[in-house]
């Protein structure tokens, strides 16, 4: 299933990610380490629902709902912080395939702004239960003491596990079947395959995963609020996709460390943020449209159109 | 699949459908027995392409009954068609172009087989259409002809009961429509078969089809034998009156 | 009955913007198919325009409701302005690409918040009212200004709605929007066309964004508050409908106008997006939605 030279990529980008999360001592760098892996990890999983042809736009919803279960857990029921991370994604998973049965009848610019509204429903939801903390929102959300030093590797190592599954779903025939949904649903349908069952099931292990993202930036945030998870959180996931490129498995994660990486350095000027990353996206998507990605696919020589010769008969 | 009626792979009753005022599809009643070849046509508008839709499950009858393989169809749920056996392909690009012929067929492959005997299901597919020169190639990048071996091929690769195809002859020059020929009259052979076969090359029909069905502005107007239906006035006037028309 | 008449009084003033802001949005996706989040920027540049003029212009001796006319005149001639560079460097190239198109908007979102806080920076404003006093209406009180509001932003809705069903270029708006590849075989000329209905919607939100700023507080970011509920309003009434867009805004404001009474005003959020579930989940298009 995995060629042997996606293994060895795989190892080397592991390897030295990891190697990065346990060697950086830097305060600031640790955060803005544990910042690019969460956003990789986010830009990923959009990508992934975009394989079957939709904009998973409510993914900051999400993503919120995994971050407040597993700081309420954490702070309320003393759950252990790992224990705490997991459940609320798999809670998150579970809200997220209901979300979806409901909601992907609805298609294409329908879905998008189902997410949107619903993400700023939400929004306004947790500001009104006390229990979470209401507007100002939920402080004292900590991992162990003994943690603090590897919470860049946890970080790191459970990124790197999720972005493995969701390769492997991509490159196996659940993947294949997302193209064809996107592309041709109904030629799948007409050999069988329970295309809604793979549309939910492709949302849910999305926002697993966007779950365990919030849980993650709510243990190395420590405090959560509702302004954290409006739907910006979703429109730079989507950037981190489309200026790294989204024809590309690995396109979202570089995306995510150029403009995670970029931001943080314009901090430093009394950078604005959202004036750096939408003048970034709008430039690649009028210059470069496929990404970075996209742009070096394009330096490499193009494959010759092949005719078979034995089937003279059979072309036109 | 349900291996319950073995003669009849469809039945059709009482099937209607109407679009705000037009009838399309007018009290339609047929059966399509195991082993056979069944043809349907009819000159343009005769509701073929609807007739085919219904039975398959892609759009709801206003009224009727439909059967495949013994089981009773509910309204519009190609799921349940494709479940009790009946696979159809698309009249345009019933294929994804942007993948490989390979994973095109392995698409087919995967409700009937097990992970670790698709591969092999796929390779067996593609020969039986000659299209194992070309798994890795991307299927838009094919020529007309092969793109029709392919839909036809995910088609088979699903190893329907009951085989239906959507106008397959389309484009094809005389040596492809007669590949063609060859894959289906071969398929019906393995016990338990059969094919419907939507179909306006009249030269083609009449070789293959065992039974026509020749629809006419949505009703039933003849069933038979190619040597019935070629000999029959109200068949040839039904034609006879479209190209009058056109 | 005198709170159902004040309710409705309400509603029809808390619609009548969002008459206004959605007529765009749908206009947009009718006639190119694209998401266009920065309508809400477009909006807010008009008031924000608005805001700063006029205290100044009084300030120079000018009359307040002359001042207005002027303020509003210039808002609307820099938010068109804006409308037609974001067209032609833009959207231009993304018809019909409706991810495509939104990113290009998010990117233009993010890109507009930073240029307008640099511009007009942080600071909210008031503008003074331009026509004082309240009226009485049925046993509803209405300011004047809302009611000169309401009556613009209905106005306005049925002009569109006669260009869109008397004009030749409503006629083409209408054709590319039902079939664009037929309007265009039969010879309308698309990229003209798409050009002028992005113009239109953007006038739209510019004249809303120039009558809210008398009535509101004005800041950079009151362009997203809108942005929100104008879609929702769309989405319930379907995407490319005018009808629809009237019927999803009014009943945005119903619910709005309800659940502030009633309720805590912030519920009103949950509540729209309650019924949007519903409106969806028996009607995948919208109440009068097209594909």
């Amino acid at each position: 299933m995995l060629k042997s030279t996606s293994t060895i990529s795989w190892l080397v980008f592991a390897g030295a990610a990891l190697l990065l999360s346990l060697l950086l001592q830097d305060l600031y760098l640790r955060s803005v380490l544990n910042l690019i892996a969460i956003s990789a990890l986010l830009a990923v999983s959009l990508r992934f629902v975009m394989l079957m042809g939709e904009l998973n736009f409510a993914i900051a919803a999400f993503v919120g709902i995994g971050a407040y279960a597993a700081g309420y857990m954490s702070t309320a029921m003393e759950v252990p912080f790992w224990l705490a991370i997991l459940i609320a994604g798999i809670g998150t998973g579970i809200v997220s395939a209901a979300f979806g049965a409901v909601t992907l009848r609805a298609k294409g610019p329908y879905f998008l702004l189902i997410g949107f509204a619903f993400t700023e429903a939400i929004r306004v939801a947790y500001s009104k239960v006390p229990a979470l903390g209401g507007t100002s929102g939920m402080v004292g959300i900590f991992p162990p003491i003994a943690m603090d030093p590897w919470m860049p590797f946890f970080v790191m190592a459970t990124v790197i596990v999720l972005l493995l599954i969701f390769f492997i779903l991509e490159r196996s025939d659940f993947g294949r079947v997302l193209f064809a949904i996107r592309e041709k649903e109904e030629v799948a349908r007409s050999v069988g395959i329970n295309t809604f069952i793979y549309k939910i099931a492709t949302i849910a292990f999305a926002c697993f995963a966007a779950g365990i993202a919030g849980g993650l930036h709510a243990f190395v945030n420590n405090v959560i609020s509702p302004g954290d998870f409006s739907y910006l959180m979703a429109a730079f996931a989507l950037a981190y996709v489309k200026v790294g490129g989204e024809d590309h498995f690995f396109g979202p994660i570089l995306g995510a460390i150029f403009l995670v990486s970029l931001s943080a350095y314009s901090l430093g000027f009394g950078g604005d943020e959202h004036f750096i990353y939408g003048g970034a996206i709008v430039l690649v998507v009028l210059l470069l449209p496929k990404g970075a990605v996209g742009a070096i696919a394009n330096m490499r020589p193009k494959k010759a159109h092949v005719k078979g010769g034995g089937h003279a008969a059979l072309e036109q | 699949m349900q291996p319950s009626n073995n003669d009849v792979l469809l039945r059709v009753s009482g099937l209607s459908k109407r679009f705000d005022g037009l009838v399309a599809v007018d009290n339609l009643e047929f059966e399509v027995l195991s082993g056979e070849i069944f043809g349907l046509i009819g000159p343009n508008g005769a509701g073929k392409s609807t007739t085919f839709n219904l039975i398959s499950g892609f759009i709801p009858w206003t009224t009727g009954k439909v059967q495949v393989c013994g089981k009773e169809m509910r309204r519009a749920k190609p799921l349940v068609a494709s479940e009790a056996g009946l696979v159809r392909t698309f009249q345009h690009g019933s294929y994804v172009g942007g993948m490989s012929v390979r994973d095109n067929l392995r698409l087919g492959t995967i409700v009937r087989n097990k992970a670790s005997d698709r591969d092999a299901a796929v390779l067996e597919t593609a020969q039986r259409l000659g299209l194992s020169d070309y798994l890795d190639e991307t299927t838009s990048n094919l020529p007309h002809g092969l793109q029709r071996l392919v839909s036809m091929a995910i088609a088979i690769a699903a190893q329907p009961r009951l085989l239906c195809l959507d106008e397959p002859l389309t484009g094809l020059n005389e040596t492809e429509v007669a590949t063609v020929l060859n894959v289906l009259h071969d398929y019906r052979k393995t016990e338990g078969r059969a094919i419907l076969l939507v179909e306006h090359n009249m030269k083609a029909v009449m070789r293959i089809c065992d039974r026509i069905l020749v629809l006419h502005h949505g009703a039933h107007l003849a069933t038979g034998s190619p040597e019935d239906i070629r000999g029959n006035k109200a068949v040839i006037e039904a034609y006879l009156g479209e190209s009058h028309a056109a | 009955m005198q709170t159902f008449i004040q309710l409705g009084a309400t509603t029809l003033q808390i619609g009548a913007v969002y008459v206004l802001f959605s007529l765009g949005l749908t206009l947009i996706f009718g006639v190119m198919r694209i998401v266009n989040f920065v309508h809400g920027h477009i909006f807010a540049v008009a008031a924000l325009v608005v805001a700063y003029l006029l205290p100044i212009l009084v300030g120079g001796g000018l009359a307040a409701p002359a001042a207005y006319v002027v303020a509003s005149a210039c808002g609307i001639a820099v938010s068109l302005a804006l409308g037609a560079i974001i067209y032609l460097f833009g959207f231009r190239y993304f018809q019909r690409d409706l991810v495509g198109s939104f990113i290009l908007s998010i990117g233009l979102v993010l890109l507009l918040d930073g240029v307008l806080l640099h511009v007009f920076g942080g600071a909210v404003r008031g503008v003074p009212e331009i026509f004082p006093g309240s009226v009485n209406i049925a046993g509803a009180q209405i300011t004047v200004q809302r009611l000169f509001l309401c009556g613009v932003a209905f106005l306005m809705a049925g002009i569109l709605y006669w260009t869109l069903g008397h004009t030749k270029l409503g006629r083409a708006l209408r054709a590319v929007a039902y079939d664009h590849e037929a309007a265009m075989m039969m010879g309308v000329p698309y990229a003209r066309i798409a050009f002028f209905g992005f113009l239109i919607a953007s006038l739209l939100a510019a004249i809303a964004g120039a009558l809210i700023a008398p009535v509101s507080i004005v800041s950079p970011v009151i362009g997203t508050d809108y942005l929100i509920k104008g879609f929702i309003a769309v989405i319930i009434g379907g995407l490319g409908s005018v009808p629809g867009a009237i019927l999803g805004s009014l009943f945005v404001a119903l619910v709005e106008t309800l659940g502030g009474y009633y309720f805590d005003s912030s519920y009103a959020a949950i509540a729209i997006f309650a019924l949007v579930i519903v409106v969806l989940l028996f009607r995948p298009k919208g109440m009068m939605g097209r594909a």
